[in-house]
């Protein structure tokens, strides 16, 4: 790849900030056939120990057209799993394996620039029994998908503290 | 305002400083300046809220002041808009919202420390109805110009 690109933006606007920086949203990933990103959104602050572990799994339309989330094979088939790790890199055994984005309506319609998404307390699913740092993972399966194959968001972390 | 709706102002890249409870973000002169609103159901009934999340136009207004603690002026797009019909149900846990590039909605061309929240009229263009205005927190987003 040649380096000129790099090098007339560095001239233009500054250094290329190095990817992720920090405090920054990680990149969405696409549903297919959907045109909707899907990222979680971590807790605004560190945690304590034994406070809920509160996420959101947010659906991103960056397109110039409404999406309709259509509820085909039942209202409830949205389906979110997620996947945490430890800073040991160790899985961390969810204690109920399945969460819903429980949509109880027939179909959500999220307008081009627009975000819909659904909280959920990791507290409930896994145990944060230490302190420390944990990777969350999300995996979105929207029942419209043809394949019905989930899509895995990019990681988060989050840091729980010591209580004091 | 409608029970359990919260409304925050989501400054992706901010740092929270919990000494004076604030955001604190920084940008070069020039890029954008993308935050999101984020309306929350934190309830156990539905709410029911406009479609339409638009800057200073009925229901979303941002409130910005510049380095000298004067207000920021709004550049636009200013668009006249219908009062939507029908309405997004937020069921309890979920949120909505939309997100915005305040580098182009207003000047923040001057560098220095600009101070942003953003208020939400549940009610928009109709009578209150006893629903408060709903302030989001504040955030301090500090321009510096490119070196």
């Amino acid at each position: 790849m040649s380096a000129l690109p790099i090098l007339v933006w560095v001239l233009m606007f500054g250094p290329v900030p190095a990817y992720p920086a920090p405090h920054l949203l990680p990149p969405p990933h696409r549903v297919p056939g959907l045109e909707l990103d899907v990222s979680v959104e971590k807790p605004r602050r560190p945690l304590i120990v034994g406070e809920p572990v509160v996420v959101g799994v947010r659906l991103t339309n960056n397109n110039l057209r409404t999406v309709e989330l259509v509820a085909r094979d039942g209202s409830e088939n949205h389906w979110v799993t997620f996947e945490v790790t430890d800073q040991a890199r160790r899985r961390v055994e969810p204690i109920v394996p399945e969460a819903k984005m429980r949509v109880t309506y027939e179909e959500i319609r999220i307008l081009s620039g627009y975000f819909w998404g659904r909280t959920y307390d990791l507290s409930k699913n896994f145990k944060f029994q230490n302190a420390g740092r944990y990777t969350v993972v999300a995996f979105y399966t929207p029942s419209s998908s043809p394949n019905a194959s989930a899509i895995a968001t990019a990681p988060v972390e989050i840091e729980i503290l010591e209580k004091r | 305002m409608p029970a359990g709706l919260s409304v925050t102002l989501d400054v992706p890249t901010a740092t929270f400083d919990p000494r004076v409870h604030m955001w604190f973000a920084r940008y070069k002169k020039g890029e954008p300046v993308v935050v999101g609103v984020r309306l929350a159901n934190n309830g156990d009934r539905v709410i029911e809220l406009s479609p339409l999340l638009l800057p200073q136009a009925m229901w979303l207004s941002f409130e910005v002041n510049g380095p000298d603690g004067r207000e920021v002026r709004f550049l636009g797009p200013r668009s006249k808009i219908k009062v939507p019909k029908g309405s997004i149900r937020l069921e309890p846990g979920c949120f909505w919202g939309s997100t915005f590039n305040l580098a182009e909605l207003f000047d923040l061309r001057k560098p220095g420390t600009y101070s942003v929240r953003a208020a939400y009229r549940p009610t928009g263009p109709g009578p209150s109805g006893g629903f408060a205005i709903i302030f989001t927190e504040e955030a301090r987003i500090s321009i510096e110009s490119r070196s």
